[in-house]
Protein backbone atom coordinates (compact mmCIF):
# COMPACT_ATOMS: atom_id res chain seq x y z
CA UNK A 1 0.00 0.00 0.00
CA UNK A 2 1.24 3.70 -0.96
CA UNK A 3 2.16 5.92 1.95
CA UNK A 4 -0.08 8.87 2.31
CA UNK A 5 1.16 11.74 -0.61
CA UNK A 6 1.46 15.55 0.53
CA UNK A 7 -1.92 16.49 -0.74
CA UNK A 8 -3.37 13.53 1.45
CA UNK A 9 -1.11 14.62 4.59
CA UNK A 10 -2.23 18.27 3.38
CA UNK A 11 -6.27 17.66 3.87
CA UNK A 12 -6.07 15.69 6.85
CA UNK A 13 -3.80 18.12 8.38
CA UNK A 14 -6.10 21.15 7.74
CA UNK A 15 -8.81 18.68 9.26
CA UNK A 16 -7.06 18.09 12.14
CA UNK A 17 -6.04 21.75 13.16
CA UNK A 18 -9.82 22.75 11.84
CA UNK A 19 -11.44 20.24 14.25
CA UNK A 20 -9.14 21.28 17.14
CA UNK A 21 -10.20 25.06 16.65
CA UNK A 22 -13.84 24.25 16.36
CA UNK A 23 -13.75 22.48 19.41
CA UNK A 24 -11.55 24.88 21.42
CA UNK A 25 -13.90 27.97 20.16
CA UNK A 26 -17.01 25.95 20.44
CA UNK A 27 -17.91 26.77 17.48
CA UNK A 28 -21.41 24.94 17.01
CA UNK A 29 -24.67 25.06 15.15
CA UNK A 30 -27.71 26.61 16.24
CA UNK A 31 -28.41 23.20 18.36
CA UNK A 32 -25.07 22.82 20.23
CA UNK A 33 -23.11 20.68 17.41
CA UNK A 34 -19.77 21.12 16.83
CA UNK A 35 -19.52 21.93 13.18
CA UNK A 36 -17.90 18.43 11.61
CA UNK A 37 -15.04 18.78 8.93
CA UNK A 38 -15.13 16.40 6.30
CA UNK A 39 -11.99 15.63 3.69
CA UNK A 40 -13.42 15.76 0.09
CA UNK A 41 -16.04 16.87 -1.98
CA UNK A 42 -19.84 15.68 -1.29
CA UNK A 43 -20.51 12.42 -2.72
CA UNK A 44 -22.73 11.07 -0.79
CA UNK A 45 -26.38 11.64 0.99
CA UNK A 46 -25.13 11.56 4.71
CA UNK A 47 -23.80 14.65 4.88
CA UNK A 48 -25.48 16.98 7.66
CA UNK A 49 -26.04 20.91 7.40
CA UNK A 50 -23.96 22.92 8.52
CA UNK A 51 -20.57 21.09 7.53
CA UNK A 52 -17.13 22.40 6.08
CA UNK A 53 -15.53 20.07 3.12
CA UNK A 54 -11.89 20.62 2.53
CA UNK A 55 -9.93 19.11 -0.28
CA UNK A 56 -6.29 19.69 -2.48
CA UNK A 57 -7.95 20.49 -6.02
CA UNK A 58 -4.36 20.32 -8.13
CA UNK A 59 -0.71 22.18 -7.45
CA UNK A 60 1.50 24.26 -9.36
CA UNK A 61 5.20 23.23 -9.30
CA UNK A 62 6.99 25.83 -11.18
CA UNK A 63 10.88 25.68 -10.94
CA UNK A 64 12.56 27.28 -8.12
CA UNK A 65 16.06 27.82 -9.00
CA UNK A 66 17.75 27.61 -12.97
CA UNK A 67 20.31 24.68 -12.22
CA UNK A 68 18.69 21.92 -10.51
CA UNK A 69 15.44 20.44 -10.64
CA UNK A 70 13.91 21.76 -7.22
CA UNK A 71 10.66 22.93 -7.40
CA UNK A 72 8.27 25.49 -5.93
CA UNK A 73 5.27 23.78 -5.27
CA UNK A 74 1.59 25.01 -4.13
CA UNK A 75 -1.11 23.05 -3.28
CA UNK A 76 -4.93 24.50 -4.44
CA UNK A 77 -6.93 23.86 -1.73
CA UNK A 78 -10.98 24.63 -1.97
CA UNK A 79 -12.87 24.61 1.49
CA UNK A 80 -16.67 24.45 0.90
CA UNK A 81 -18.53 26.05 4.16
CA UNK A 82 -22.19 23.86 3.65
CA UNK A 83 -24.38 26.51 5.94
CA UNK A 84 -27.76 26.32 6.86
CA UNK A 85 -28.68 29.79 7.32
CA UNK A 86 -27.46 33.00 5.59
CA UNK A 87 -28.48 36.47 7.32
CA UNK A 88 -30.79 35.65 10.36
CA UNK A 89 -28.23 33.74 12.98
CA UNK A 90 -25.59 34.45 10.31
CA UNK A 91 -24.21 31.13 10.03
CA UNK A 92 -22.68 31.55 7.01
CA UNK A 93 -21.00 34.72 7.57
CA UNK A 94 -20.18 33.89 10.63
CA UNK A 95 -18.57 30.46 9.98
CA UNK A 96 -16.49 32.21 6.78
CA UNK A 97 -15.11 35.04 8.46
CA UNK A 98 -14.08 32.68 11.38
CA UNK A 99 -12.33 30.19 9.25
CA UNK A 100 -10.70 32.68 7.18
CA UNK A 101 -9.22 34.32 10.44
CA UNK A 102 -8.50 31.34 11.98
CA UNK A 103 -5.98 29.82 9.00
CA UNK A 104 -4.61 32.77 8.09
CA UNK A 105 -1.55 32.16 9.84
CA UNK A 106 -1.62 28.74 8.53
CA UNK A 107 -1.47 25.32 10.16
CA UNK A 108 0.63 22.45 11.39
CA UNK A 109 1.45 20.08 8.38
CA UNK A 110 1.90 16.49 9.56
CA UNK A 111 2.76 13.57 7.57
CA UNK A 112 0.31 10.70 8.25
CA UNK A 113 1.44 7.04 8.58
CA UNK A 114 -1.41 4.16 8.03
CA UNK A 115 -1.43 1.42 10.46
CA UNK A 116 -3.71 -2.08 8.37
CA UNK A 117 -4.85 -2.83 11.76
CA UNK A 118 -6.30 0.61 12.92
CA UNK A 119 -6.63 2.39 9.74
CA UNK A 120 -9.00 5.12 11.04
CA UNK A 121 -6.27 6.42 13.43
CA UNK A 122 -3.20 6.80 11.20
CA UNK A 123 -0.48 7.78 13.34
CA UNK A 124 1.29 11.43 12.58
CA UNK A 125 4.18 13.01 13.44
CA UNK A 126 5.08 17.17 12.79
CA UNK A 127 6.79 17.69 9.54
CA UNK A 128 6.54 21.40 8.73
CA UNK A 129 4.48 24.01 8.42
CA UNK A 130 1.65 25.15 6.12
CA UNK A 131 1.46 28.83 5.27
CA UNK A 132 -1.43 30.35 2.30
CA UNK A 133 -2.72 33.17 0.29
CA UNK A 134 -6.54 33.79 -0.18
CA UNK A 135 -7.63 33.00 -3.60
CA UNK A 136 -11.11 33.87 -3.33
CA UNK A 137 -13.37 34.26 -0.41
CA UNK A 138 -17.15 34.63 -1.60
CA UNK A 139 -20.54 33.26 -1.20
CA UNK A 140 -21.35 30.71 -3.86
CA UNK A 141 -24.02 32.62 -5.50
CA UNK A 142 -26.45 29.63 -8.06
CA UNK A 143 -29.46 31.44 -8.30
CA UNK A 144 -32.98 31.18 -6.91
CA UNK A 145 -34.26 27.61 -5.81
CA UNK A 146 -31.30 25.73 -5.30
CA UNK A 147 -31.05 22.85 -3.07
CA UNK A 148 -30.68 23.06 0.29
CA UNK A 149 -27.12 22.43 0.06
CA UNK A 150 -26.51 24.89 -2.11
CA UNK A 151 -28.28 27.79 -0.62
CA UNK A 152 -26.01 28.54 1.92
CA UNK A 153 -22.32 28.03 0.54
CA UNK A 154 -19.69 29.94 1.02
CA UNK A 155 -16.51 29.11 -0.34
CA UNK A 156 -12.74 30.05 0.33
CA UNK A 157 -10.13 28.75 -1.87
CA UNK A 158 -6.66 29.00 -1.14
CA UNK A 159 -2.71 28.16 -2.16
CA UNK A 160 -1.08 26.78 0.33
CA UNK A 161 2.93 25.66 0.34
CA UNK A 162 4.79 23.49 3.23
CA UNK A 163 8.03 25.14 4.79
CA UNK B 1 18.52 84.70 6.59
CA UNK B 2 16.71 81.72 5.25
CA UNK B 3 16.87 80.19 1.45
CA UNK B 4 14.67 78.40 -0.19
CA UNK B 5 15.77 76.42 -2.94
CA UNK B 6 13.09 74.75 -5.19
CA UNK B 7 13.61 72.09 -7.44
CA UNK B 8 11.83 70.75 -10.36
CA UNK B 9 12.89 67.97 -12.93
CA UNK B 10 12.50 68.24 -16.19
CA UNK B 11 12.79 65.62 -19.48
CA UNK B 12 14.77 66.86 -22.39
CA UNK B 13 12.41 68.54 -24.02
CA UNK B 14 11.44 71.09 -21.14
CA UNK B 15 8.11 69.47 -19.91
CA UNK B 16 7.47 68.20 -16.64
CA UNK B 17 9.16 64.91 -15.91
CA UNK B 18 6.75 63.53 -13.41
CA UNK B 19 3.67 63.97 -15.41
CA UNK B 20 5.53 62.43 -18.09
CA UNK B 21 6.55 59.80 -15.74
CA UNK B 22 3.34 59.43 -14.95
CA UNK B 23 1.74 59.09 -18.57
CA UNK B 24 4.66 56.37 -19.26
CA UNK B 25 3.53 53.97 -16.30
CA UNK B 26 0.07 54.91 -16.81
CA UNK B 27 0.61 53.59 -20.71
CA UNK B 28 2.57 50.48 -19.50
CA UNK B 29 0.15 49.35 -17.21
CA UNK B 30 -2.31 49.08 -19.72
CA UNK B 31 -0.43 47.10 -21.65
CA UNK B 32 0.74 44.63 -18.61
CA UNK B 33 -3.12 44.33 -18.01
CA UNK B 34 -4.16 43.61 -21.68
CA UNK B 35 -1.09 41.08 -21.85
CA UNK B 36 -1.79 39.86 -18.38
CA UNK B 37 -6.15 39.18 -19.50
CA UNK B 38 -5.34 37.63 -22.75
CA UNK B 39 -2.48 35.00 -20.87
CA UNK B 40 -5.56 34.49 -18.24
CA UNK B 41 -8.15 33.91 -21.12
CA UNK B 42 -5.84 31.26 -22.65
CA UNK B 43 -5.20 29.57 -19.40
CA UNK B 44 -8.97 29.55 -18.13
CA UNK B 45 -10.33 28.35 -21.24
CA UNK B 46 -7.24 25.34 -21.41
CA UNK B 47 -8.37 24.62 -17.53
CA UNK B 48 -11.88 24.08 -18.72
CA UNK B 49 -11.07 21.98 -21.50
CA UNK B 50 -8.53 19.99 -19.92
CA UNK B 51 -11.07 19.16 -16.69
CA UNK B 52 -13.99 18.44 -18.32
CA UNK B 53 -15.08 14.69 -18.84
CA UNK B 54 -16.89 15.84 -21.79
CA UNK B 55 -15.61 19.62 -23.26
CA UNK B 56 -17.64 20.59 -26.03
CA UNK B 57 -16.16 23.79 -26.55
CA UNK B 58 -18.81 26.27 -25.63
CA UNK B 59 -18.30 27.58 -21.98
CA UNK B 60 -14.67 27.81 -22.97
CA UNK B 61 -15.23 30.28 -25.74
CA UNK B 62 -17.43 32.43 -23.54
CA UNK B 63 -14.43 33.16 -21.40
CA UNK B 64 -12.77 35.90 -23.36
CA UNK B 65 -10.73 39.00 -22.54
CA UNK B 66 -11.91 42.56 -22.83
CA UNK B 67 -11.19 46.14 -21.80
CA UNK B 68 -13.45 47.59 -18.85
CA UNK B 69 -13.07 50.80 -17.05
CA UNK B 70 -9.85 50.84 -15.03
CA UNK B 71 -8.26 47.82 -16.67
CA UNK B 72 -9.17 44.69 -18.58
CA UNK B 73 -10.97 41.38 -17.40
CA UNK B 74 -11.68 38.20 -18.27
CA UNK B 75 -15.07 36.60 -18.79
CA UNK B 76 -18.14 39.18 -18.89
CA UNK B 77 -20.43 38.16 -16.17
CA UNK B 78 -23.59 39.66 -18.08
CA UNK B 79 -22.99 37.27 -20.95
CA UNK B 80 -22.01 34.48 -18.76
CA UNK B 81 -24.99 34.73 -17.08
CA UNK B 82 -27.29 34.68 -20.22
CA UNK B 83 -24.89 32.08 -22.99
CA UNK B 84 -23.74 29.79 -20.15
CA UNK B 85 -25.72 30.11 -17.65
CA UNK B 86 -24.36 27.19 -15.93
CA UNK B 87 -20.99 28.41 -15.85
CA UNK B 88 -20.96 29.38 -11.98
CA UNK B 89 -22.66 25.45 -11.15
CA UNK B 90 -20.01 24.01 -13.73
CA UNK B 91 -17.23 25.46 -11.37
CA UNK B 92 -18.52 25.40 -8.10
CA UNK B 93 -20.35 22.14 -8.35
CA UNK B 94 -24.22 21.79 -7.32
CA UNK B 95 -26.75 19.75 -6.26
CA UNK B 96 -28.89 21.05 -9.45
CA UNK B 97 -28.79 23.29 -12.01
CA UNK B 98 -31.39 26.28 -10.62
CA UNK B 99 -33.40 23.93 -9.09
CA UNK B 100 -32.89 20.37 -8.01
CA UNK B 101 -32.42 16.93 -9.32
CA UNK B 102 -35.91 16.02 -8.50
CA UNK B 103 -37.47 16.72 -12.38
CA UNK B 104 -37.71 14.56 -15.22
CA UNK B 105 -35.44 14.77 -18.07
CA UNK B 106 -36.88 15.62 -21.51
CA UNK B 107 -37.20 13.03 -24.09
CA UNK B 108 -33.88 11.79 -25.22
CA UNK B 109 -31.16 9.41 -24.83
CA UNK B 110 -27.15 9.44 -23.38
CA UNK B 111 -24.41 10.06 -26.02
CA UNK B 112 -20.96 9.93 -25.05
CA UNK B 113 -21.86 11.03 -21.58
CA UNK B 114 -24.53 13.55 -22.34
CA UNK B 115 -28.20 13.74 -22.29
CA UNK B 116 -28.83 14.38 -26.04
CA UNK B 117 -32.90 16.00 -26.45
CA UNK B 118 -34.72 14.54 -28.79
CA UNK B 119 -38.07 15.95 -29.67
CA UNK B 120 -39.36 19.51 -28.63
CA UNK B 121 -42.12 17.54 -26.05
CA UNK B 122 -42.81 15.38 -23.55
CA UNK B 123 -40.21 13.75 -20.52
CA UNK B 124 -38.33 10.82 -20.67
CA UNK B 125 -39.24 9.43 -17.31
CA UNK B 126 -35.43 9.23 -16.43
CA UNK B 127 -34.04 11.32 -13.22
CA UNK B 128 -30.68 12.30 -12.95
CA UNK B 129 -29.07 11.47 -9.76
CA UNK B 130 -26.08 12.19 -9.45
CA UNK B 131 -24.58 16.17 -8.82
CA UNK B 132 -22.47 17.97 -11.09
CA UNK B 133 -18.96 17.86 -9.99
CA UNK B 134 -16.84 20.75 -9.38
CA UNK B 135 -14.73 21.81 -11.88
CA UNK B 136 -12.71 24.89 -9.82
CA UNK B 137 -11.63 25.87 -12.98
CA UNK B 138 -11.76 30.01 -12.12
CA UNK B 139 -9.81 28.99 -8.39
CA UNK B 140 -7.32 26.82 -10.30
CA UNK B 141 -7.18 29.49 -12.99
CA UNK B 142 -6.29 32.34 -10.48
CA UNK B 143 -3.61 29.23 -8.53
CA UNK B 144 -2.06 29.23 -12.32
CA UNK B 145 -1.88 32.73 -12.82
CA UNK B 146 -0.13 33.75 -9.35
CA UNK B 147 2.56 32.07 -11.08
CA UNK B 148 2.61 33.36 -14.45
CA UNK B 149 2.39 36.79 -13.63
CA UNK B 150 5.61 37.56 -12.64
CA UNK B 151 6.71 35.46 -15.95
CA UNK B 152 4.47 37.21 -18.05
CA UNK B 153 5.51 40.69 -16.61
CA UNK B 154 9.18 40.20 -16.90
CA UNK B 155 8.38 39.62 -20.63
CA UNK B 156 7.65 42.90 -21.60
CA UNK B 157 10.59 44.55 -20.24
Amino acid sequence: MLTWGLSKNLENSLKYFLDTKIALHSVTDIDGNLIPVRVGRKEDDNWTLPCISVYVESKVASRLEIGTNNRDETHLIIIDIYASSEGGEGERLDLSDWLSSIINDGWIYYTYTVNVSTPESPTKADAGWASIDFLTNTRVNLGQNVSEFDQHRHRISVNAWIT
Amino acid sequence: MAISVRVSIRDKTGKDFRTTEIARISSMSKLDTERLARACEKVIQQTIMTKSAHPTGHLASKFLAGSIPNGWGVGDIATLDTEVPYWNHVDKGSEGIGANWNHFLPKGFWFNGQWVVDGEEGFSGIKPKTPIQALNYISETLAQMQSLTPIILKQGK
